[in-house]
Formats: C-alpha cells, structure tokens, sequence
C-alpha cells in the first residue's frame, strides 16, 4: 500500500509508444548492507553519513588484485586527505595499505593510528623546517615537491647526519589538458633532471623514488601509461649515470570513482575505466619499460577517491517541497553544500529510501543553507516527495568526510557499518559546545562576567 | 722437528687407538693406549705398530687427513698385537713384523679405495688379510718362534688351539656377576690381554666418548652370550682371538656408526648377532685347518654385506638411515640427524616459485578431479578469483571477464625457453574446449638439471621470450588465456623430466609460497599447493638478503659496540669447502660454521667449535631466518640439543635417546621494521631470534639475539646469552 502522493500535471510527451510507459530508473534504496535506512536515521539522526565497511574492503582487494596479479611488488597507500576518519584509515591500514599525507596534522594522525614512520609518505608542497625534521626522525619517505624544499631539507639533513629517503615529484605532458604542472619538477624540460642530480649529489639523501601525480578523476589510461614509461625511463637513467637503483616508483592516484560528473551525457560508471584498465595500462608500461625482472622497482599506489567514493552515503530527509517562479519544482534537503561538497563538481545519484510510485518529475534540489550556492542538483527527476521523505545521496565516501564545512549547520554523524551489519558511530555530531569549546571570549564581552 | 707436527703425530698414534672403537675421542685414545700397555711387551709392540704404519704412509704419500685421523693405524694395531701375543720376539720376528707392516700399508690402501667405490668400508679386512698370510708363512720360517702360551695349546678346552691361561678361569673378579667379568675381559680383549681391570678402564672412556655406544657394546656383548648359549657354543672362548670384539665392534658399527642410531638400529644389531655367530662359528674349522682365525673377519663381512644391502635400497626408508657426515660420535650424528631432518630434505630441491604474481587460487591441484589424471596427475591450475570464490566479474561468458584473463605468468626457475607454442586462437566461448590443440599456447623451459616447466593455455600472441632465450626466475614468459582445452582462463603449469609438450608429470615441491587461511598468511616451504587453496609467491626482501649474502673471501669483523670497548674483535671468514657448502670460518678460533642462503631462506645448518667463541653464538641466532617479505613470519625450528643443551642432562638423555627425544632446543625468529626513530638510517630491518632447551615441561633459560640491518649489510648485533652473556657488536666488511 504506497502512501499518499500529491498530484501532478506532466506535459505529454508523444515518444515511441511503449505498454510501460514514461520509464522510472529508480528503485528506492531502502538498506545499506542489510541495515534499513530508516533505522539509521531513527537512532542517527538526519542528515546522517554512512560509511560500508564491506564496501571499503571489497574495493580495496579488488584493486589490490587488479594491480599484485600484474606486477610481483605492490604497496598502497591510504590517502588521507580523501577521507581521515580513523575508523576508515583503520580499515585500509588493517588491510595493507600504508599512508600517504598532505600535512603534518594528516601525518600525526597516521601515527597515532599506528602507522610506523617509515610507511608514511610525505608529499604536499607546505612543509615546514619542523615538518621535514619530524619525516626525518621517523626515517618517512619525503616526497620533494620544489627547489626551495630540497635546499631546505639539504640544510636540515646537515644538522643531525640522519639520513633522509626523499622521492621527487615529477609532472610531465602525459596528454591531457589542462597539464598538471604546478607541483613536483617538470619532466620535459629536464628541470626533473636536474633534481635528480641535485639529490644524488647529497651525502644525507638518498633518492629512494619517483613520485607522479598526473591529475584527479583521469578518464584515460593511456595518461598513465605514458606516466608510468616515463618514470621508468627516468629510473633507467639514473641507473645508467649513478649506478643508483630507484626503490619505487609511485604513480599517484586519480582513477575516477563511479561517479557523474558534470556535464557528462553518460553515467559516470559507464564511461570511467576500471581498476582492471588503469592496472593494465601502468604495469605493462613498468614491465616493457626494459628494467630486467629481478630489478623492478616497488610500485606504489595512492588511490583515494576510487577506494572510498562507493563505500560513502549520506542520508537525508527533505524539509520542504516549493515551486519557484519560472514553474519548475524545488525540493530542499536537510544537507547541502556544506556536507556535499562534491555536489560541486558531480551530479550526484539521490535515490528515495521508501516505496514510491512510477511518476517521477523534474526537480532542484537545494540544501539547507540561507545561501544561494547552496544547490545539490540542478536538475534531477525523482519521484513526487513529500516532506519527511529520507533519501540516500551515493558515492560520496571520498573529499566530503574533510572538505565538509561547519557553516550555519552543524556536521553531523558518521556511522560505520561493519562487516556482520553491526552500526557503529564512528565521528560523533558537533554540537554547539564543540564550537565553544575552540573559543575564547574576552572577560569584558562575556554574557555572564562571572563565568 | 715442529711442536705442532709432533703434536700432530701425537694426535695420529691416539687416533688409532680410538679408531678401533669406531672414535677419535681422545679419552678413549688414552684409555686404550693404556689398556694395551697391560702386558708391555704388547703394548710396545703395539705402539711401535702405530707408529711404522703411519710414517709408512706417509711416505708413501698417503691422506695427510686419514694418517692423522687413524685410518691406517688401527689396523697396524691389530696386526701389530696379533703378531706379538702369536710369536716370540727375537730377529726373525722384527723382519717378519716389518715386511707384514709394509704389506698391511699396500692392502689396507688397496681394499679402502676399491671398497670405496662401492662406498664401504675396509674396517679391518687388511689386518685380517695380513695375519693370515704371515701365519701361513709362518710354517716355513724356522726362525719365527710360536709364544708359550700358544705353542702348548693342545688343550681341549680351546677352540682354538690354545689353552686357556688358569688366572683367567676366575669366575668372578671383584665379586662381578659372570656376564660383568665376561663383558669386561672382552672388552679388553681387543688388545689381546683379557682383564676385567682394562675391561673397567675402557668402558669408563667410552662412557666419555658415547653413553649409547657404551649401551650398545652391552647390547652386542649380551646377544653374543645369549647366541652362543643358546647356539650351545663355549661362551668363555669369546675372550681369544679376537672372536668376542667381533660382536661388541658390530654393535658399535651398526647400531650407531654406520647408522643413525634408532630404536630400527638396535633391533639390528639384535637380529645380526646370531648371524655373526653363525658364520663366526662356520669360519673356524675352515680356518684352523690352517692353523688361522677369523679373528675380525665374521664382523667384517656382516657389517659390510649390510651396508651394501642398505645402499643398494631402491626407496627411500625413513627407518635405518646411513651417516650423512660421520661425526665419530653416535650421539652427535643422531642430534644433528633429528635437527637437520627438514634442512636436509629441502636441500635437495631446486627452488621453484609459483609462476605467478600476486593471490591466485589452485583451481585444480595434483591429481585433481577434471584433467589431471594418471601421469598428467601432478600438475596445478591456477585462476584469479574475488572473496566470493568467483573467477569473473559481469556475466562471465568472455574470456576478457575473468579475473586472471591476461595476467602476467613468469618463469618458475631460471632455465632457456625451450619451446614455444603460440598458434592457438584463444576460446572465445567459457566452456568451450580445444582437445586437439590440448595445451594450447606454452612455453617450455629446460632449467638444466633434468627438470622441465611446462605452462600451458597462454594468451595468443603474450609471449615476449623466443627459443633459446635464457630466463631467469621470474622473467614474464607470457600471460594467462584460454587456449587449448581450457573451458575457462586458466594457467597450467607441470613439471616434468623430458622436454616435450605434455610429457609425463612429475612431483616436485614449490619452495616457498604463502597460503592464505581464515584471514591469516601462512608461509609454506618445500609442499605442493593443494587444491582450493588461496596462494601467492614470497618476494625476496632485498635489503635482508643482501646483508646476509656472505661471499667466499669475505671477511667479517665483529667490534663490541657498547662500553666493553677493550674486548679484541673478532674475524671471521667466509669460504667454500670440498664439497661445494660455503662456511664462515673464526680466524682466531677456527671455529666453523656452515650455512646455506637461497635468497628466501638463511640457515645455518652446522656448527664445529667451542661453545665460547662469537661464531656460536652467531650459530644460535642465524640457525633460520626468512628473507621474504611479508616480514614477521616466524621461523620455528630446533636445533640439535648437542649444539646447545646442558651437557649433564644432555649426557643422561643420550641413554634413552635412540628411542624417544625429550630434550628439545627450540628455535624461532622473525623479521621486522624497526619504526624510524629507532634508528639513525633508514630502511633498517630487525632479526629477532630465540633459542630455548625444554626437558618436557621444564623450561631452562632462553639465549636472545637481536640484528639491525641496513642497507648496507649487518649493523648491529645484541647478544643476551643464556649464561649471562650480554654485549652489542657492530660488524664491518672487509675485503
């Protein structure tokens, strides 16, 4: 028995006549992992992310897969600006993956996870004197970014005699547009190079891996081929001139996630390559590349959107139903762009979390925010929602859980779902003490001066 | 002359004395040397022996090795005291003596090398073959004078022809039962002077020398008196010529030298004794038409016809196992047996690895239920599959779906490529089969020691290796497909000793692989994978395997690192010996240790020194370590309770250790990181290791050691001994 809907006028469209009329794509989504929407909210709260361990492993192995099964020296490791909540690190780190960090909170963290230092890799191009020094005590793998970073860590390197395993950055015309060529040394015009020579001339350094990181969300994987080829070539030279065998080469990241993004005429999954392909394109680049079987170098792998994207949902409700002036209908949500920052750049899937009936109408979905920027989708056909309605925003695992912004509303809390369907709370709510707490008012502007 | 070649002679005049009961302990040399000197005029005689024969041969230019170990004196004992006790000394005799040395040194290297080459021994066939010949001659030779106490051997009491002396009839001597004074006076009979004192003296050096040979002499003595009462032959006559040390020298010689010594080993000698008797009992009215004895000629034939009978064995037996290396110590041989048991077995493999890459999965193992029947049986298939035990990912009806479709497939072993088949269309259809092009694109690969790969069903067109190529292991010979009879993408891989394709199978273990097993990673050495089972090749840990990459000509030196900063260093250098194993050698010691390194696996395998040198302790803490990665496998193993139990229980158990072992030495490592604040450099790898004995349950202390190794070999060591050792050595490599 489908609940009350409110009626609809929709213009008739003469198409090709079909006995099942105007199609509906959706089903509603009603469980994730066996665990019902409903009950999550019940006991969550709305708006509410839900983190799929299953789904975190399953990816993980299957891109672990896709890539031991070509080539015999793998390593991943966990980017943690993709997604730091310790619960989701823990996962990747409990399933072999290392870490990889952008800063030095990013850096604590992965330590206080448990994460030995020399498993960490450093990249990002603000390092302080104290960060590198800090990399440098826990022998981590520094990955340069620019000039002004090597002659700093060279001066570092000189004050203890520690030894420092540093990699370098390289970009490189892999033909793509636009080029990513604003981190790490370029490759082509040989400024690459002269890093090399710079480090290998150090007595404190020792040049340990090549570093590329050619861009986000790559449609192609001919991109990485030429990537992986190139460093190769680079590790070969610096063989042939140093007789310094390179330890690893770390391709980066950037494989899409199954999301859409905007302005794509196909669904995002139909169009993006598989672990499978961008496995294939980089090991047979390494393979072919001429470095003899027994000397071929660790391949290191900083996958982040394309491992957690899928394992994220959130949950919402909607908070009213309007019609704007031009006619078209507006749904507002209880979560916006404050929480769905990728809702920026991809038209995320949203699918109802009951049953609804086949008539579907175009819509914009706004956030809750008293911001015009605030739109989750410009343009969306759902069915006909009512307020109250929970739906299930998908693929939203990676960048939302640390790009999300405490602005008018609150964050609000993450769940995990483990592997037997038991719910855990794995980032609490903030409240309006956790604000408090960070401030400080001055004793003459207090409400209360005797606090 | 040198201090050192006298001692050297020294060493050789007590070896032969040892040798006679199978040993080179010097104890049991001292005793015996004193033993024969019951009667001195035998004993000088004897001594004098040793001594002719062993500057014989070595002017002769014989084994410098073999003189000093003995091996051509305690025939000249035997020879010597035979002759002695047989004839009066005077002119004549000394000639005679002298010729009969000569032809002792001819026979002796003569029976040894051609018995050599059959691998037996000549134990004492020269002495035998000497006396009789001299007695022969003897009639001829007015001059050589028969001893009293021979010549009036009309009696019919002896066997032999002599009489038996009358101080000797005691029945009992310091009130010992009559099986005691017997076993005594036999005992001491070896040296032609049967006293129950010399008997007291020589067993209480062979309890020195080997509790289980003493057993053992017990055992071959009591079956001898058991037989001969029991056959109704003259017990007391065991004590003349020679004829009861025939039993006590089988028991010792099969029970324990020749063989591991085992509860088989015992039943043996059990079994052999009456067969001794038996032609012991045969030989002598043959031979005393001559006027000769058997002396030891009944021990030898048995003990040589059983060896003969155990090499000639066409499967191999568990049970009664020959010394591999002959310690000269029963109890030493069998430790090291126990210990070396798995070492051993893994050393006569070659090292394959799974030809593949990363998790697979043996979809059909050996002797499997589809195609890996009869002769093909020992054979592995090979897929990729998920969590879910799938194979395929979408609708699984192409190739291009599965898993394992195009994944890379690498040589097993080092080997040129053989041969090449790459003329099969892949089956585009799961399930469809290809019967008349069985196998499909392959690759064979001869590795040069009777051993060929075949991997089969390859991807069309995958191959980047030609004919004649040489590959080493792990080179990518081509990717997995779907051609021949494959219903679905899979890799198969046998091997076989003739290089055509699909030959007859044959079983041979992977060296080392992972399995996986309820979320846990199990490291597997020297098995075949079984069916159904996850698997993945062990990577080599390049930093660990070049740090323990001892090269012969490279020498080690060891300074302590922590405050004892007075303590000498110590040098150690590594070498390959005779027999192709490479070794470390104390420079200062002359210690030795033995070891083997595969790039996977570092064992230690053997050790020969004192328990005080640095080498030793290097023994303990290197006995088994994994060079793989994933580190943090522990390596358990034992070590033989010789090389490091307590030497006071150790010689209680060695009375019960033929049957059961109870003292145990464990044995355990693992690798790890060391977490970078640890230590100065980076990429520094950490071996722990643990040695422990256990008498059952009681534990006694544990010896701890600790390696920091870099990228640039050993750094650190740090040594916590069981006996309050406690230091920190830093190594340095030189040349």
């Amino acid at each position: 028995m489908l609940p009350y809907e409110r009626p609809i006028i929709t213009r008739y469209n003469p198409g090709i006549t079909n006995k099942f009329g105007s199609r509906v794509d959706y089903f509603p989504f009603t469980q994730i992992d066996g665990v019902p929407v409903k009950r999550i909210i019940d006991e969550y709260g709305s708006p509410c992310f839900v983190l799929s361990e299953r789904t975190i492993r399953d990816t993980y192995r299957n891109a672990l897969r896709a890539f031991s099964t070509r080539y015999p020296k793998v390593q991943f490791a966990w980017s943690y600006k993709t997604n730091y909540l310790n619960a989701v690190c823990q996962v990747f780190h409990q399933e072999g993956a290392w870490a990889e960090v952008v800063s030095m909170f990013e850096y604590q963290k992965a330590l206080q996870n448990g994460v030995s230092g020399d498993q960490i890799l450093f990249n990002g191009p603000d390092k302080t004197a104290d960060d590198l020094r800090t990399a440098l005590h826990n022998n981590s793998l520094i990955h340069i970014d620019h000039f002004d970073e090597l002659y700093l860590l060279s001066e570092i390197v000189r004050e203890g005699g520690k030894k420092a395993r540093v990699a370098i950055r390289i970009n490189m015309d892999t033909g793509v547009y636009p080029q990513w060529d604003r981190f790490g040394f370029n490759y082509e015009n040989e400024t690459a190079w002269e890093a090399v020579q710079k480090i290998m001339g150090q007595p404190n350094m020792i040049l340990t891996g090549l570093h590329c990181h050619i861009g986000t969300y790559m449609l192609s994987t001919r991109a990485y081929h030429l990537a992986a080829t190139k460093l190769a070539q680079l590790a070969l030279k610096i063989k042939s001139q140093y007789g310094h065998r390179i330890a690893y080469i770390d391709i980066g990241g950037g494989f899409a996630s199954g999301n859409t993004l905007k302005g794509s005429y196909l669904q995002g999954s139909d169009v993006i390559p598989t672990m499978d392909d961008y496995a294939e394109a980089i090991t047979t680049a390494l393979l072919g590349s001429g470095i003899p079987t027994t000397e071929l170098p660790y391949l290191y792998l900083e996958a982040g959107r394309a491992l957690i994207d899928d394992a994220g949902y959130l949950l919402g409700s909607v908070v009213a139903i309007k019609r704007l002036s031009d006619g078209r209908r507006a749904t507002i949500m209880d979560f916006g762009v404050n929480l769905l920052f990728t809702s920026f750049w991809y038209d995320h899937r949203i699918t109802p979390a009951q049953e609804f009936s086949r008539h579907t109408e175009d819509m914009v979905v706004y956030g809750p925010l008293c911001m015009n920027i605030d739109v989750v989708r410009e343009n969306i056909s759902l069915p006909l929602l009512n307020r109250g309605d929970q739906v299930v925003v998908h693929r939203v695992g990676a960048y939302n859980m640390t790009q999300w912004m405490q602005f008018i509303s609150m964050r609000p809390n993450v769940v995990m779902i483990d592997r037997e369907g038991g719910v855990h709370l794995i980032r609490e709510r903030e409240t309006v003490d956790t604000l408090n707490q960070q401030e400080r008012t001055p004793a003459h502007l207090r409400a209360n001066p005797q606090q | 002359m040198q201090l050192t070649e006298l001692k050297s002679w020294w060493q050789s005049i007590r070896n032969s004395y040892a040798q006679l009961f199978f040993s080179l302990n010097p104890w049991l040399g001292w005793g015996s040397i004193i033993a024969s000197f019951a009667s001195p005029w035998l004993g000088l005689w004897g001594l004098a022996s040793v001594v002719v024969i062993n500057a014989l041969a070595t002017l002769a230019g014989q084994d410098r090795h073999a003189i000093k170990e003995g091996m051509f004196g305690f025939n000249a004992l035997l020879l010597g005291l035979a002759l002695a006790y047989r004839y009066n000394p005077n002119p004549t005799f000394a000639v005679v003596w002298l010729s009969a040395m000569i032809l002792l040194l001819l026979l002796a290297v003569w029976m040894g090398k051609r018995l050599a080459l059959s691998g037996l021994p000549a134990l004492t066939l020269p002495f035998v073959g000497c006396m009789w010949i001299v007695v022969l001659a003897s009639d001829r030779l007015p001059g050589l004078e028969t001893a009293h106490h021979f010549a009036s051997g009309s009696s019919s009491y002896s066997l032999f022809g002599v009489t038996m002396p009358t101080h000797l009839n005691e029945a009992a001597f310091f009130g010992l039962p009559a099986f005691w004074s017997a076993y005594f006076k036999v005992l001491s009979a070896t040296f032609f002077q049967p006293k129950v004192a010399t008997g007291i003296l020589l067993f209480l050096v062979m309890l020195i020398h080997s509790r289980i040979q003493t057993l053992l002499t017990i055992l071959g003595f009591g079956m001898a008196f058991l037989s001969f009462q029991f056959l109704g032959a003259d017990t007391d006559s065991l004590v003349y010529q020679l004829a009861g040390p025939n039993f006590l020298f089988l028991a010792i010689a099969v029970g324990g030298f020749y063989l591991i010594p085992s509860s088989a080993s015992w039943l043996t000698v059990i079994a052999l004794t009456p067969v001794l008797a038996l032609i012991h009992l045969a030989l002598m009215p043959i031979l005393l038409r001559f006027g000769l004895a058997p002396y030891t000629l009944s021990f030898n034939v048995v003990t040589i016809l059983l060896l003969f009978l155990l090499k000639q064995r066409s499967v191999w037996q568990p049970r009664l196992e020959l010394t591999g290396i002959q310690y000269y110590s029963p109890e030493k041989a069998l430790y090291k047996h126990q210990a070396g048991k798995r070492w051993r077995r893994e050393s006569r493999f070659a090292r394959f690895r799974l030809p593949i890459w990363g998790r697979w999965k043996i979809s059909q193992g050996y002797d499997g239920r589809h195609t890996h029947l009869k002769e093909w049986g020992k054979a592995l298939d090979f897929v990729v599959c998920d969590d879910e035990g799938r194979h395929f990912f979408g609708q699984g009806d192409q190739p291009e779906d599965f898993y394992g479709y195009g994944k890379p497939v690498v040589a097993p072993l080092e080997g040129y490529i053989h041969r090449i088949d790459n003329h099969v269309y892949d089956n585009e259809e799961i399930g469809d089969v290809d019967t008349e092009r069985n196998w499909g694109n392959c690759v064979v690969i001869n590795h040069n020691n009777g051993l060929y790969s075949l991997l089969a069903h390859l991807k069309k067109d995958s191959i980047p290796v030609v004919v004649g190529q040489w590959v080493e292991k792990g080179t990518l010979i081509g990717c997995c497909g779907n051609s021949g009879r494959s219903p679905e993408p899979h890799l198969h891989f046998q091997i076989q000793t003739s290089p055509e394709v699909g030959a007859k199978t044959h079983a041979y273990p992977i060296a080392y692989f992972l399995e996986f097993m309820d979320g846990k990673e199990l490291l597997r050495c020297f098995s075949v994978p079984k069916e159904s089972r996850m698997v993945a090749d062990v990577e080599s840990d390049g930093v660990l395997t070049a740090a323990l990459k001892f090269k012969p000509g490279m020498r080690l030196k060891w300074t302590r690192s922590d405050k004892a900063n007075d303590a000498k260093a110590v040098e150690w250098r590594c070498a390959t010996d005779a027999y192709n194993q490479t070794y470390l050698e104390c420079l200062e010691t002359g210690d030795l240790m033995w070891f083997s390194h595969d790039g996977i696996m570092f064992q230690a395998f053997d050790y020969e020194g004192k328990r005080s040198s640095l080498l030793y302790r290097f023994y303990l803490a290197a006995y088994r370590i994994f060079m793989g990665e994933p580190r943090g496998v522990v390596m358990e193993e034992h070590i033989p309770p010789i090389d490091y139990g307590n030497r006071i229980i150790l010689a209680a158990h060695d009375l019960i250790a033929s049957f059961f072992s109870l003292y145990r030495i464990s044995f355990r490592s693992s690798t790890g990181t060391l977490s970078g604040s640890e230590s100065q450099d980076p990429d520094v790898r950490v071996i722990e290791s643990e040695v422990g004995s256990h008498f059952r349950y009681l534990k006694g202390m544990a010896s701890n050691s600790r390696f920091l190794i870099g990228p640039t070999g050993i750094k650190d060591w740090t040594i916590k001994g069981s006996d309050g050792f406690v230091a920190s050595y830093s190594c340095r490599i030189l040349g």
